[in-house]
């Protein structure tokens, strides 16, 4: 058997698209066909091990159904990247469309993105650049920020449902990733220059346009990343 | 720096107090995919262990047997971190884990026949030749023998470290839980690797799983496979060796135990061969 016909046979067999009967020219045992089924089984558990690693809190907000979302993830969107990190790639959006009705989930699978994409840095593979992507912006209708570092702690506690602006960045320093709940002038300074925020995260704190004073924006700006906390990693 | 003595993997739980502890660590193990985007203060500590104890890598994501092209990304990483930290061993597993539509997230057999020996070779030719150096391949579990094989492990394993120049990574464990898993005899198995292409030995715990073993190195080192260690190092003589434990991580006190418990037996066949005239 050449290995282009094994890989053509052996990645469906082992993905479970196919059956066994496509083995059916070869000589092999019947513990060796059970020993390709167990294979089976182990992918899937290290799928749902990867997944409940990137997204702790989509794991204990959909509690047994999470298996099945994993298997159904990884049937339509299996990574071919040897950074198992783009496991995460499109799962918030497959989240929230497919529980469009749990607010709580859908941001809690977004807050997970955002924190893989500020922790992942650019430099390691071009050298020389320093201009990562350090911090995003959201707005959420739930505090998924406080269960997520619940979850990260020890024991899961439920979402509360309470509109929050976060910015979540990684530091310079320390290169670990953390959320803010920033003041007004932060928030907006951080929205003007990244483009990201807007006069609605304003409002949503209570802020009126006229707080957005161009002058006040720069000086905030200049202070921001360096003023963050550090601390824990994935620390709040 | 050379190797020797029993190391035990960097991972990411055990950095803090690795990096404060005064007991015996002899040298580490870090996973080349986990460090080439780390740095602030993971990459601090990982310079002040390097200052301290050699550091080898050990990778799990080339695909070293598969059908894609090769990932140059992270090859080109892993040499960057080698011109960095100097390692004394370069690893990887002689298995695949992708395709062009996925990462089987496993280390997965390929069936043992002359036309994988090529196929394998040909791939790991290049990888040594990017780095610019010798690399070593380790045998990995198995749970089932691929369709189609015309040789066994050993032979296989022979053909392709004779192809490339490469070393072998024994990992003992792996043999154990292989030959279970397959029905044959530990020993045996042990005896078909080309022992004396060793460089390094791996040892971890396993655990039995669906009526198999599962190579989860996340419990202590077998009695079993320390016996079949010790067995290795006679035909091998002493080689640097690590305890590997990536699953339900204790603390790290109790991982330099079992590391320990690993050393005893080095040490002890070491003794055996220096009174039997080999040379250590």
């Amino acid at each position: 058997m050449s290995p282009a016909t094994f890989f053509r046979l052996a990645a469906p067999l082992l993905e479970g698209r196919a059956g066994l009967e496509v083995l059916t020219t070869t000589r092999l045992s019947r513990r060796d066909t059970d020993g390709l089924v167990f294979y089976q089984r182990l992918m899937h558990a290290n799928v749902v091990h990867t997944l409940e690693a990137l997204f702790p809190l989509v794991s204990v907000l959909l509690g047994p159904r999470f298996d099945a979302v994993c298997r159904d993830w990884a049937s339509v969107h299996p990574s071919a990247h040897w950074d198992l990190n783009h496991w995460a790639t499109g799962f918030a959006d497959f989240i929230a469309s497919r529980f469009p009705d749990e607010a709580a989930l859908s941001e809690a699978a977004d807050l997970h993105s955002i924190e893989l994409d500020c922790a992942r840095p650019v430099e390691a593979f071009e050298p020389g650049r320093l201009d990562n992507r350090t911090a995003t912006t959201r707005q959420y209708t739930h505090r998924v920020d406080l269960a997520v570092r619940a979850v990260r702690s020890g024991p899961p506690s439920a979402v509360a449902p309470a509109p929050v602006v976060l910015i979540v960045f990684r530091s310079q320093s320390t290169g670990l990733v953390h959320h803010h709940l920033p003041d007004l002038a932060e928030l907006l300074a951080f929205g003007l220059v990244r483009g990201e925020a807007s006069l609605a995260d304003a409002e949503a704190v209570g802020l009126s346009s006229p707080a957005l004073s161009s002058g006040a924006q720069r000086l905030v700006h200049v202070g921001l990343l360096s003023a963050m906390p550090t601390g824990a990693p994935w620390a709040a | 720096m050379a190797l020797s003595g029993v190391g035990i993997g960097l991972r990411r739980e055990l950095a803090d107090a690795l990096v404060k502890t005064s007991r015996r660590v002899d040298w580490l193990e870090l996973i080349p995919e986990n460090v080439i985007a780390v740095h602030g203060r993971t990459e601090q500590q990982l310079e002040r262990l390097a200052e301290r104890v050699g550091i080898a890598s050990h990778g799990v994501a080339l695909n070293v047997a598969g059908p894609t092209p090769l990932p140059m990304e992270l090859l080109r990483g892993i040499r960057r971190l080698d011109e960095r930290y100097q390692f004394p061993l370069v690893s990887e597993h002689l298995c695949w884990s992708t395709t062009s539509e996925r990462n089987f997230l496993d280390l997965l057999p390929v069936p043992f026949t002359e036309a994988f020996v090529r196929h394998v070779a040909a791939r790991v030719n290049v990888i040594q030749d990017v780095l610019g150096r010798q690399m070593l391949l380790e045998n990995i579990s198995a749970y089932a023998r691929m369709p189609g094989a015309e040789l066994d492990e050993g032979a296989f394993t022979r053909a392709v470290l004779a192809e490339t120049g490469a070393g072998l990574l024994l990992d003992v464990n792996n043999v154990f839980v292989t030959a279970t898993n397959l029905g044959l005899e530990p020993l045996e198995l042990l005896h078909s690797l080309p022992l004396e292409s060793a460089r390094e030995i791996h040892v971890a715990g396993h655990h039995r799983r669906h009526g198999r073993l599962v190579d989860s190195h996340g419990a202590p080192v077998a009695d079993e496979v320390l016996a079949l260690y010790a067995e290795a190092l006679r035909r091998t003589g002493p080689l640097p060796t690590l305890l590997e434990w990536d699953t339900d991580i204790p603390a790290l006190d109790v991982v330099l135990d079992e590391a320990d418990r690993v050393r005893a037996v080095l040490d002890e066949a070491t003794r055996d061969l220096s009174s039997a005239g080999v040379a250590a």
